[in-house]
């Protein structure tokens, strides 16, 4: 750019300095370098260069050939059976919420609680929950004459155990609320007209809120599942560790492990990009299946 | 037609109430079984584990605690000095109102004679408080000549005790000054139990421990400053204070929240995550809005293709990103501090997209107006762009406020000091300090957990507005 350009535009690049330096430097310049890094050696504690070493593309090779890795990633695709649930409930719940009862704003404060209180203490009390001699769930389990399982210490329920804590923790929180906005947004006239031509609520629900809110639930569903291929870090490491015998190990939780435990930048990195491409060719597919079923007023 | 319509309606609304006030129970009953939990103390916990009621202290006429095996040292294994008196050992009385000393069985409340009998052949001290009588009774003796200990580090005993609530000190006179424990033991636990007590630099006799019966059976939290040093004992005495039931009651329930918030630095945490928090919402807020105007308003050379690599990161995992940034910061000898923290977010893609779309939808007309006036770009944006898009603003703030409150791998990843550690990686390693203690857990998660969800019930209106207008127009 000439002086003359820049000393026309210099305002212009100073609103935008303060945001585009940290951008260029933790966010452009770190995805360049995590790009490199992926065909590199490189780990230990210190991280110096002199254990940097190119690899070509061994650390995907080796990704490759290791069996754990598409385990973890089975595991994540598992856990990834819970989001049309969980989807379900919100659109569910949002109907419920959408009638206009007096005390509805009780309701829907104790719903959005776990939401709410999120994070940590939220899954401190799920483990207290799933505790297998004397937590509540196996409690109540036993109320009804069920011996429950070990749930998070046990390989085949760790899993869905982790499935029903995300339904719980989510059920009434934001995805119900955009389901809630979307809802609201539905001309009143509509079902009237249906209710004229004698349509049954089953067949409102089908004919026009389904159609209606079909672009929140396609927002949802591509959100979700690029959520969901991240999604597992937390629970691994707050609640199992990623065990028992690396059943709720998810993809994000052997990265996190692979770079920050064993030290080895290069080989997290070119898992952190695999599982980008995972997320991109999802994300394409849902666009062109899912997408065509969208209705756009 | 219509009063058919009318009854549907009526039905629906009353089958929708019924399933929300049915889940809105599932919601509460893990909430109330935190709060449960947390209330109960470690006997309790393990014993009454499924069980949803917390056993209360008892309102008692009198409080009955027994003494056995007292040793001079924390060691009850050492063959130091071991005073394990005998029952007929008339060294040992009992002194104040209402204090009956007495031997085995007799001053024993019938419930715990048979445990006392079983101890027959060793011997113990009974002393009873009577509450119509008055609130303290000690008991102990006087060594004449003075019993010589070559290495004293603390007190190890047995204590019988009851549900009472009552409070238990104890003092060693000797030579090298009185020594007497900086808190009194709460003695709620109906059995008998092994205490042992420290001595420390700061106070002598060391305070209970803050875990009583955790480790050895009462091996204090504080480790010792002192090594053990030869004394002579000239007396010892245990006295109890007879607590009003009332008070009994509340230092009972609170004791789990006590113990955690003395255990674990809570409040540090909580300073830490509202620092990073309020700086990271304040700086996300003003680097976005002054770039989103930019993307928005302005023409310059090279502003689509910026903003498009804007959007493009912001589809790439957040992982990808995070190791490079680690590397980053990390050579940036910026690793532990505070900077560590908040530096990542103070600029946010999805912020400056967020105010790039609100600023698109406003009018033009304004700001052309003001610059015919002689107003200059700054002008613009301080003066006109940012009274105009206030909700935009506050919805941006309070979510990157919100997303900073939860932050827990970068905050894991990027500080190692006790010093640095945010609400959610303390709690997550508080776990671990407390070594599964799920009553001392769960109330440490809800001293956590009660101030979000205040500060997010009174944001809740612009929290709401925020997830619309972002969920729908983002």
């Amino acid at each position: 750019m000439t002086a003359n350009g820049f000393r026309k535009y210099w305002t212009c690049y100073l609103f935008l300095l303060p945001n585009g330096l940290l951008f260029l430097a933790l966010t452009a310049v770190p995805v360049l370098c995590s790009f490199l890094l992926a065909f590199f050696d490189w780990g230990g504690k210190e991280l110096d260069l002199a254990t940097f070493g190119f690899a070509g593309l061994s650390n995907f090779a080796e990704l490759a050939r290791t069996l754990d890795f598409w385990y973890y990633l089975s595991n994540t695709l598992f856990l990834m059976l819970g989001i049309p649930v969980s989807i379900a409930i919100h659109l569910g719940v949002a109907l419920l919420m959408n009638r206009k009862l007096k005390e509805i704003v009780l309701y829907r404060t104790v719903w959005f609680l776990p939401s709410v209180a999120g994070g940590v203490a939220i899954l401190l009390l799920w483990q207290w929950i799933f505790y297998p001699d004397g937590g509540l769930l196996n409690t109540i389990l036993a109320g009804v004459g069920v011996r429950g399982p070990a749930w998070l210490q046990s390989e085949m329920w760790a899993k869905p155990a982790f499935m029903l804590m995300g339904w719980w923790t989510h059920a009434g929180g934001m995805g119900m609320i955009l389901y809630l906005a979307a809802l609201q947004g539905i001309p009143q006239t509509y079902y009237d007209a249906a209710s004229i031509d004698g349509a049954s609520a089953w067949q409102a629900f089908w004919n026009i809120t389904w159609p209606m809110v079909s672009p929140t639930t396609f927002f949802m569903f591509i959100t979700g599942c690029i959520g969901g291929f991240q999604a597992g870090f937390m629970n691994a490491y707050v609640l199992t560790g990623g065990g028992p015998n690396g059943t709720t190990t998810t993809v994000s939780f052997y990265i996190y492990q692979q770079a920050y435990v064993n030290f080895r930048m290069g080989y997290a990195s070119a898992i952190a990009w695999v599982l980008f491409v995972f997320v991109a060719a999802l994300t394409v597919v849902n666009w062109r299946v899912a997408g065509r079923r969208v209705h756009y007023q | 037609m219509r009063a058919g319509n009318r009854a549907r309606k009526v039905m629906l609304d009353q089958a929708a109430r019924l399933l929300l006030i049915l889940g809105g129970v599932t919601m509460c009953i893990p909430f109330a079984w935190m709060v449960t939990t947390s209330l109960k103390d470690d006997r309790d916990l393990i014993q009454n584990m499924s069980r949803w009621m917390v056993t209360l202290p008892q309102r008692t006429a009198e409080s009955t605690v027994g003494l056995d095996y007292i040793f001079f040292t924390t060691d009850a294994f050492s063959e130091v000095v071991a005073e394990d008196f005998e029952s007929e050992d008339p060294g040992w009385r009992a002194e104040g109102a209402g204090a009956a000393r007495s031997t085995l069985a007799e001053g024993l409340s019938a419930g715990r004679r048979e445990a006392a009998q079983a101890r027959a052949n060793r011997g113990a001290l009974a002393f009873t408080l009577r509450s119509s009588e008055g609130d303290t009774v000690t008991a102990g003796r006087i060594f004449e000549p003075p019993l010589a200990v070559p290495e004293w580090n603390g007190i190890h005993f047995w204590l019988d005790g009851d549900s009472s609530g009552s409070k238990l000190t104890l003092t060693v006179e000797t030579d090298r000054g009185t020594f007497t424990t900086g808190r009194p033991w709460t003695v709620n636990f109906g059995d008998w139990r092994e205490l042992s007590t420290t001595v420390r630099e700061e106070d002598r006799l060391g305070g209970m421990p803050v875990l009583y019966g955790a480790g050895a059976l009462g091996a204090p939290v504080d480790v010792p400053l002192s090594q053990p040093f030869g004394v002579e004992v000239r007396s010892i005495a245990f006295t109890l204070h007879r607590v009003p039931y009332p008070v009994a009651l509340w230092e009972r329930l609170t004791d789990n929240y006590r113990q955690v918030w003395e255990s674990i630095p809570l409040g540090l945490y909580y300073w830490n995550t509202l620092l990073v928090a309020s700086v990271v919402a304040v700086g996300q807020v003003a680097t976005s809005s002054l770039a989103g105007y930019a993307f928005a308003r302005l023409r310059f050379p090279g502003r689509d293709v910026i903003f498009y690599c804007y959007l493009a990161t912001m589809m790439i995992p957040g992982h990808v990103t995070m190791i490079p940034r680690f590397i980053i910061i990390n050579k940036a000898h910026l690793y532990d501090t505070f900077a560590a923290l908040v530096i990542p977010g103070l600029s946010s893609t999805f912020g400056t997209f967020l105010m790039r779309q609100f600023f698109m939808t406003l009018p033009r007309e304004l700001e052309d107006a003001a610059i015919i006036d002689g107003c200059n770009r700054l002008g613009v944006y301080a003066r006109i762009m940012l009274p105009l898009s206030k909700p935009a603003l506050a919805t941006l703030g309070v979510m990157s406020f919100i997303g900073a409150w939860q932050m827990f791998l970068w905050a894991l990843i990027s500080t190692n000091s006790v010093s640095l550690r945010v609400l959610q990686v303390g709690l997550a390693s508080m776990r671990g300090d407390l070594s599964g203690k799920y009553n001392l857990v769960m109330a440490g998660s809800i001293i956590a957990l009660l101030p979000a969800v205040i500060i997010f019930a009174s944001a809740q209106k612009a929290f709401k507005e925020g997830i619309v207008l972002t969920g729908l127009k983002g």
